[in-house]
């Protein structure tokens, strides 16, 4: 996470270095925001453990642009609620799954208002989880993400898109072999609408 | 000022005390659930809760009991439970569903993480009784010498155990070594085997007693040493 951010900033420092004119890199500051909607799969505790309702939000701040690459950060929250089997995974009311993600994507314009940006992302993960009136303990991990983002440009400050997006999920946990692949590792299918300003 | 930070520490203290969850270890239980006659029982609730002994301070009671997992036998009687590991707690306690009208409760108590074995615990199996098929047999001691205590009294027979310790204490070994009630099996022969000290002679006896249960709901026997 730090390499990213470090790498960020080297590309910044290195690229404004250079002949504007070129216009190899610039600033290139958007905000974003949205809602979003997962579903996770697979036979592990996110997915059998939980109720596959589970909703979200993100804020998304699009930093630089490198020819026509978009470099950002991204922070998604979303709420996990657990099923009624208390057996395996514990007596869980919720799981906060809270991740901060470095992405990369490539912006495609398919006329004056439609563009596509195909999109990878990774970042650390952290499972929160609360349940009989206390905190349950936090579980972290990392988090790979590959999807697009789909845009309708209103004007040069608004934009609305939809991201469609998979999530791999790897876990850090300490439990018997048997449990050990139930609660390393998960996946996600995604689906975001935001504004993107 | 200084009150203010005494009593901020005095408050974190007394949150740092509380049961506390490791989300990055989750431990197994592993068990089975049989009747009296060995047979498996499906679908039967079980519990753990998570306890935390304490006493009363300032900021009210520090004793926490934690309902951490519960669910239903298998088809074959055996039950799993993995739960976030906990910390700073007293006892783990495995039970069956005390309020269910057909079989008597049961436990399994007193253990903690001491007792797992890479990250899982092996619960002894627990067997319940039809309570129709149960009576309560009483001890009456009588003390026949001052110079003679009881240490132990065993009971040999169909016995409903209603709480298997794991770690004793000093306490509560005294309290399972001499107990004057027990649920037993109606229409058998339980054997009482007792162990006395003669302290005079400073010398140990074990006497086995037969004891006819018969069909009613109590039975009195009264143990002479």
């Amino acid at each position: 996470m730090r390499a990213l951010i470090f790498g960020i900033l080297l590309i910044t420092t290195v690229t404004f270095g250079q002949n504007k004119k070129e216009e190899i890199a610039k600033f290139n500051p958007h905000f974003s925001f949205g809602a979003t909607y997962s579903n996770f799969f697979g036979n592990n505790y996110l997915s059998e453990g939980h109720r596959n309702d589970n909703y979200g939000f993100f804020i998304k701040l699009n930093a630089i642009q490198i020819y026509k690459f978009n470099i950002g950060g991204l922070f998604d929250k979303t709420r996990l609620r657990a099923i009624d089997d208390k057996a395996i995974g514990g007596n869980v009311g919720t799981s906060n799954l809270n991740s901060a993600n470095v992405y990369l994507n490539y912006n495609i314009n398919l006329n004056k208002h439609f563009s596509v940006e195909p999109e990878i992302k990774y970042g650390g993960v952290e499972i929160r989880q609360s349940g009989i009136g206390k905190n349950l303990g936090v579980q972290f991990g990392e988090l790979f993400g590959l999807g697009a983002n789909f845009n309708y440009k209103i004007d040069n400050s608004l934009t609305f898109f939809m991201n469609l997006n998979y999530n791999k999920f790897l876990l850090k946990v300490k439990t018997t072999p048997e449990f050990e692949s139930y609660f390393d590792n998960s996946n996600s299918l995604n689906i975001s609408l935001g504004i993107k300003l | 000022m200084k009150k203010i930070v005494i009593l901020l520490v005095l408050m974190v203290s007394s949150c740092t005390s509380e049961i506390q969850y490791l989300g990055t270890e989750k431990v197994v239980i592993k068990g089975k659930l049989i009747t009296e006659n060995n047979v498996p029982i499906p679908n039967h609730k079980i519990s753990v809760n998570i306890i935390k002994y304490g006493d009363s301070g300032w900021f009210g009671s520090s004793y926490e009991n934690n309902l951490i997992a519960f669910g239903n036998t298998d088809s074959n009687g055996n039950y799993t439970f993995v739960f976030p590991k906990p910390s700073n707690f007293d006892d783990i306690e495995i039970s069956t569903n005390e309020e269910d009208l057909t079989y008597n409760s049961q436990k399994v108590s007193q253990f903690n993480m001491d007792n797992f074995t890479n990250f899982q615990f092996d619960a002894p199996t627990m067997k319940i009784f039809d309570k129709q098929n149960l009576t309560k047999l009483k001890i009456t001691l009588n003390q026949q010498s001052s110079s003679t205590a009881l240490k132990k009294i065993e009971y040999i027979g169909q016995v409903a155990e209603e709480n298997i310790r794991i770690n004793n204490t000093p306490e509560t070994e005294y309290n399972q070594n001499i107990q004057l009630n027990k649920m037993v099996k109606k229409n058998q022969t339980i054997i009482i085997r007792y162990t006395k000290i003669n302290y005079s002679t400073n010398t140990t006896t074990i006497t086995d007693s037969n004891v006819i249960i018969d069909n009613s709901n109590l039975v009195n026997y009264t143990l002479n040493y």
